[in-house]
């Protein structure tokens, strides 16, 4: 009876396991979906605020690192150039199946300037290149999910 | 004597019974853990599976390796709708345009699965007649957005003001376990084609 007992026991602790693996990675999933479409989204937009009217040709036309973020006035959705998405950041409630099941996620962004041959340090000074690190959590998901990548400016004339 | 044993069976009986429920038990949950979990992943194999496709087409709308061949851009989305967009693009990289085709067919005309949402999903290629494929797609909406972020109101009589768009899939499986499907979706792809933008 004792064995017996002990192996359902056993068992039921697997399913539990199982279900909450499969739950985890269906949240993944979304966070992912979250993690590109925000890194599509800040991918369209102009590299730089100063050059969302007009060409660069130096780095010191650029915003400076300290300075990168929003400029005044400019709320999310309305941003109007890559940089605006450091230190942003969204909440979202996605349906998980059925109206008891929506899963709230938090979506924080970072945006800063790389060196291409050191992408994962923020460089000081302006360069043609800039990071946006993407992080989504949710209190559903006992993992975090991070997508990162880099834009870089350049113009034909 | 004779009572002590008549208690004996009787307990044992009971012990009997109550280890049958608890592997009748087991045995139930174990076949919905199993079905479960089976069309857990193959609906979020099939999203992923999608979604990749998806992606890396819609990527390359207006795109032709061979350049001189590049649709212009407000020519590129011949015609957009709620459920379906059919776009100019080069699919097998060969350097001829090719006309892509996304679109759903209605719950109802699928019948031979038991969900009663799923949708069979159609990628057409050169405008050829092409097979549904059922993977349990219970949403597939686009959004089209024009150049300053507003969003296009359907029907979209003119699709070359569409410069980026949005896209809800939702999954189920197409079988239930006890009346319930499994579920998965994928929220908002925003996508920016890279040869819409500029024009």
């Amino acid at each position: 009876m004792g064995l017996i007992s002990l192996g359902i026991l056993s068992m039921n602790r697997g399913f539990y396991a199982n279900d909450l693996v499969m739950r985890n990675s269906k949240i993944t999933l979304m966070a992912t979906s979250l993690a590109s479409s925000k890194i599509e989204e800040a991918s369209g937009k102009a590299f730089d605020a100063r050059s969302a009217d007009s060409l660069l040709s130096s780095t010191s036309g650029l915003t400076p690192a300290a300075g990168l973020g929003t400029e005044p006035g400019e709320t999310y959705p309305n941003f109007n150039d890559f940089d605006d998405f450091n230190n942003a950041a969204m909440d979202d409630t996605i349906d998980g199946g059925g109206p008891a099941n929506r899963i709230p996620f938090r979506t924080t962004c970072r945006v800063f300037y790389v060196d291409p041959g050191t992408p994962d340090a923020a460089q000081p000074m302006p360069t043609w290149h800039k990071k946006i690190v993407v992080t989504v959590t949710s209190p559903a998901m006992s993992d975090t999910v991070t997508q990162q990548y880099i834009n870089s400016y350049f113009h034909f004339e | 004597m004779g009572n002590i044993t008549a208690l004996d069976i009787a307990t044992s009986a009971v012990l009997v019974v109550f280890l049958l429920f608890m592997v009748y038990n087991s045995d139930a949950r174990l076949n919905e853990t199993m079905v479960t979990t089976g069309n857990e992943l193959i609906v979020q194999e099939h999203l992923v599976n999608l979604v990749r496709i998806i992606e890396k087409d819609l990527r390359r709308i207006g795109y032709c390796s061979d350049q001189t061949k590049i649709p212009d851009p407000s020519q590129t989305i011949v015609s957009a709708n709620r459920n379906g967009i059919t776009f100019l693009t080069d699919v097998d990289n060969d350097g001829e345009i090719d006309t892509l085709q996304y679109s759903i067919g209605s719950p109802s005309s699928l019948s031979s699965t038991p969900n009663p949402r799923d949708m069979l999903f159609f990628r057409s290629v050169r405008g050829s007649a092409s097979q549904g494929y059922s993977i349990g797609l219970t949403k597939f909406e686009f959004k089209f957005l024009n150049s300053k972020g507003d969003s296009l109101a359907f029907p979209i009589t003119d699709p070359g003001k569409i410069v980026s768009m949005e896209l809800k899939v939702a999954l189920e499986s197409t079988h239930p376990y006890d009346e319930l499907y499994s579920y998965a979706a994928w929220r908002t792809l925003r996508l920016k084609a890279r040869n819409l933008r500029e024009r």
